[in-house]
């Protein structure tokens, strides 16, 4: 508790600084935050996934993809941490590898569904009417589609394949962003701030991506955190039924795959991807949790 | 009650309508011609033509469209492609093996998840919150499949407790029914736990406690039948997840039942055999969450008199 | 006749909360005479109704824990009994309502089932025993139609009924003591007096003592035979209702009479009391009352005053009383 009694803010302006009050959002956000040991835990190892997705190719200990056919489905030793698959391949190598797919396939697919999701929820809340309606039914089907069935639906017509997969969890989070910005924005409508800026004659569209966008912002950050783990189990998922990445491509549920033959000789060759994705997705609900503790206690579980 | 159950059967005709629509558009949104992918990639020119007469697919959209439902209606599905057998007679010989596994994996997955979330809610910051909750987080982050062979691995080639697939005895219902529910299960543990512990603020928790309850009889008689009404609405959407779950898991667990058959007909390009699959999981799910809004009410004395 | 039916001594409940501890009720006394009416008056957040929880033992599930004083009831020391033994009291020996009628009901059962839930559990009674004293009850605290509201749901019911309901059910197992934690605040007028007719009613005939939590003076002067004054988790002044409302000693316990309106002086302006109840962190030292005293002197500022007795059945904690008996003395 022992501050300096002043602090310069960003822009320059020097405020006495109390050490209950003058809270930026951002240090306040952060206050909470920190508390959630678990989620700071999961946060810097999501930090270590996107460094290593970055240098993986430099710090593989053998090539993901050239096999050995000397050392087929050796189970894990010193040289080998996770053991070998069927084609002599590192699985911790390949592992490596299939960070980078993993994390752009959730990153990626999650990025567009919540941009033309927040866009759908935010027109949809803000004119209500017939906009309202046809956005929320369109919202309907897609969700009368249950979970991975939509994906599965939209890879039967354009074909296996990770871009594919990358399109079809998209369009499946789309539905989910509309609503949840949808809500957000209707109250923000009707709060009083909005009324203020209406009546000094702002346009829709300012009113909408000055004033209302910013407050559904926390809401969009903490269900963003929890789809990307959601989407990398979808993807992960898909890849698994041969929809998705196709061998030899080291992405983590297409190698669990390929290892189900060996599962009574080498339970290694899926035992490890599929703790990756584990690991990956769970660093990512929990801080998914930590971030919505933080920013919108008020937020129930979906 | 009878308006507000009036109400919701009427507002699922106009999502069946639409989701009708999709799903008999699905043909026609893949790139190709429609005719010569039923017709097969080796059939000649000739036979696409008569596939293309025969199916209707020469005529306006609308007209189409209204066959396809006059078809449905009458429990017309087309034929399959692979097997050239009726698709109503593969889809129902494969019906009840996943229905029988979602029922077993919700049955297990709504105890645990209740349990898991009740105990939680009271012992807010104890460890058994902690234990349950990060149980509940990982259990939402497991992969179904990954989860699936690992207990194959552990329960069937190590102890040799369960097979490791079909659907023969109830044994072979155990492992599949725990991988499928464990998702459902935390999910449900999460919910309630969140749910519970806005009910135990309530004042008339307080009334309950001052009249001499005993905790036991406040939490599980007064609270829990109010967190309930939450829980149920979304454990009905869970059921969307199980059955989405299910084609993974199917998969795994080498199980007859309609995942599996959906996915062999993704790979085998069997359309007609998509496109009812289509409809009976989206149909089953508007179902499904037609029968919650109907628990709901009858849970809630509020709607039950209106 | 000086029977003590409950009797609170330096009482001390704190909450204990992320940022440190906070005193809600420090160091409270008071008691309650068998068959008496006892008000206990304040702003919000003096700490009335954590005194009166703290009497139940409905803490737990709070942050809030009494870490001082004692409370005995008939004899018994309430905050040493194992909590079944507290159970069997709570809803039979002490029985309390609340604010909020529209909230204290649970929405998903029926009435009947809610009281006679009670009434099965402290008087041993069954099924159909049970249902036969709800409807006793209900026509008692004046519920039209009895036997067809007994299976009706919370919902279908106004707040005044609702409240009529509470006091049933609290009444349902004829406690020795009612805790009415301001009963009437969230009614509208007319309502407030008719519940406040039935309580009075109930006393009269059946002799429950009821400690009745308000803010409301006129509440007070219409049902208590005596009347505690707290302010800021201590009690500032005790006297029977007629010295209260007489003769008032405390400059708080004056202000808050000042700023009651009263008819007959139209031109008046409404007192008010300067300043607010300070909050638990920022406890001045001294009288807590000091800055917004207008009497306050310098030992006012670096002493706490106790409660000291100034005339039989008054006391009184300020140094304008003290002064005077130190200067008798």
């Amino acid at each position: 508790m022992a501050n300096n009694s002043v602090v310069v803010q960003p822009d320059g302006r020097v405020v006495p600084q109390d050490a209950e009050k003058a809270r930026t959002p951002f240090s306040e956000f952060w206050r909470k935050f920190k508390k959630q040991r678990l989620a700071v835990v999961a946060g810097c190892f999501i930090i270590l996934l996107f460094i290593i997705s970055l240098i993986g190719p430099y710090i593989t200990p053998y090539s993901a993809i050239e096999p050995d056919y000397d050392n087929i489905l050796s189970p894990p030793t010193l040289k080998h941490l996770a053991g070998t698959d069927a084609y002599g391949r590192d699985i911790f190598s390949r592992i490596i590898e299939g960070t980078r797919i993993s994390l752009f396939v959730g990153l990626t697919s999650v990025l567009v569904g919540a941009i033309g999701g927040t866009f759908l929820g935010l027109i949809s809340g803000f004119y209500g009417k017939w906009v309202d309606s046809v956005i929320m039914r369109f919202c309907d089907v897609l969700f009368a589609f249950p979970g991975i069935l939509l994906a599965i639906g939209i890879i039967a017509i354009l074909g296996p394949g990770l871009e594919n997969v990358i399109i079809a969890v998209a369009i499946f989070s789309i539905p989910i962003f509309a609503r949840i910005v949808r809500s957000s924005t209707l109250s923000l409508k009707a709060t009083m701030y909005v009324e203020a800026a209406r009546s000094i004659g702002a346009s829709p569209r300012r009113i909408i991506f000055k004033h209302i966008f910013p407050g559904t912002l926390s809401s969009i950050i903490v269900y963003f955190t929890m789809r990307i783990g959601t989407s990398i189990l979808t993807a992960a998922s898909l890849s698994f039924l041969g929809l998705g990445a196709q061998p030899p491509s080291p992405e983590w549920g297409a190698m669990l795959s390929s290892g189900r033959d060996f599962l009574n000789t080498a339970p290694h060759v899926t035992f490890f991807p599929g703790f990756a994705i584990f690991l990956t997705v769970l660093a990512f609900n929990l801080l998914g949790d930590g971030l919505r503790d933080a920013l919108d206690p008020k937020m129930k579980d979906e | 009650m009878f308006t507000y159950l009036m109400r919701r059967l009427l507002g699922v005709v106009p999502i069946l309508l639409i989701v009708s629509i999709f799903v008999f558009l699905f043909v026609h949104l893949i790139p190709g011609d429609p005719a010569r992918l039923v017709a097969g990639p080796d059939a000649s020119q000739q036979d696409v033509e008569l596939v293309r007469e025969q199916l209707g697919l020469d005529k306006p959209l609308a007209v189409q469209y209204i066959a396809f439902v006059g078809k449905l209606l009458q429990g017309d599905l087309g034929t399959s492609m692979k097997t050239n057998r009726p698709v109503f007679d593969e889809i129902a010989a494969r019906f009840m093996p996943t229905f029988w596994l979602t029922v077993w994996s919700m049955a297990w997955a709504i105890i645990f998840g209740l349990l898991i979330g009740v105990i939680s809610a009271t012992k807010r910051n104890k460890w058994q919150d902690y234990a349950g909750m990060f149980g509940a987080v990982s259990g939402i982050s497991l992969p179904s499949f990954w989860l699936g062979l690992m207990l194959i691995q552990l329960f069937s080639v190590k102890l040799g407790l369960f097979p490791t697939g079909g659907n023969d005895t109830w044994k072979g219902y155990v492992l599949p029914s725990l991988t499928l529910g464990a998702g459902v299960a935390a999910v449900i543990a999460r919910f309630a736990r969140s749910s519970l512990m806005d009910i135990l603020k309530e004042d008339y928790i307080r009334t309950g406690r001052a009249k001499g309850l005993k905790e036991n009889i406040v939490v599980w008689k007064h609270a829990l039948k109010n967190a309930m009404i939450p829980v149920i609405t979304m454990t009905g959407l869970q059921f969307g997840f199980l059955l989405g779950g299910s084609i993974v898991v199917e998969t795994v667990f080498s199980w007859p039942g309609l995942g599996r058959l959906l996915i062999d007909s993704v790979s085998f390009r069997d359309y007609p055999v998509i496109q009812a699959e289509l409809l009976l999981f989206a149909l089953e799910f508007i179902l499904i969450n037609l029968i919650v809004d109907i628990l709901y009410a009858v849970m809630n004395p509020q709607i039950r008199y209106e | 006749m000086d029977n003590k039916l409950l009797e609170i001594e330096n009482l001390k409940t704190y909450f204990f909360t992320d940022s440190g501890r906070v005193p809600a009720v420090n160091g409270v006394d008071l008691f309650i005479r068998e068959g008496e009416t006892l008000g206990i008056v304040g702003e919000s957040g003096c700490g009335k109704s954590v005194t009166s929880l703290s009497v139940m033992r409905l803490l737990a599930h709070t942050p809030g824990r009494v870490v001082d004083g004692s409370i005995r009831f008939a004899g018994m020391d309430l905050l040493s009994l194992p909590e079944s033994k507290m159970r069997e009291i709570r809803g039979n020996e002490i029985a309390m309502i609340f604010q909020e009628p529209m909230t204290s009901l649970n929405p998903v059962y029926k009435i009947g089932d809610q009281i006679g839930e009670a009434v099965r559990l402290h008087l041993k009674y069954d099924k159909k025993k049970a249902r036969e004293r709800v409807i006793q009850m209900l026509k008692l605290v004046g519920i039209p139609r009895a036997e067809e509201i007994v299976d009706e749901y919370p919902h279908q019911l106004s707040g005044g009924m609702r409240q009529r309901i509470m006091i049933a059910m609290a009444m349902s197992c004829e406690p020795k003591l009612l805790i009415a934690d301001e009963p009437t605040t969230a009614l509208d007028v007319t309502i407030q007096a008719q519940i406040l007719d039935l309580m009075r009613k109930l006393k009269e005939e059946r002799g429950t003592a009821i400690m009745l939590i308000t803010h409301d003076l006129g509440v007070v002067a219409e049902m208590c035979d005596r009347v505690v004054v707290m302010y800021a988790g201590k009690v500032v002044e005790e006297a029977d209702v007629f010295d209260i409302f007489e003769n008032p000693k405390h400059p708080y316990t004056q202000g808050l009479l000042h700023s009651i309106p009263k008819l007959r002086r139209k031109t008046e302006r409404l007192q008010s009391i300067p300043g607010n109840v300070p909050t638990p962190g920022n406890m001045p030292s001294g009288c807590k009352f000091a800055p917004r005293c207008s009497h306050a002197m310098d030992v006012c500022r670096e002493q706490e005053p106790d409660l000291l007795q100034i005339a039989s059945g008054h006391r009184c904690r300020c140094f304008l009383y003290q002064n005077d008996l130190a200067k008798e003395a």
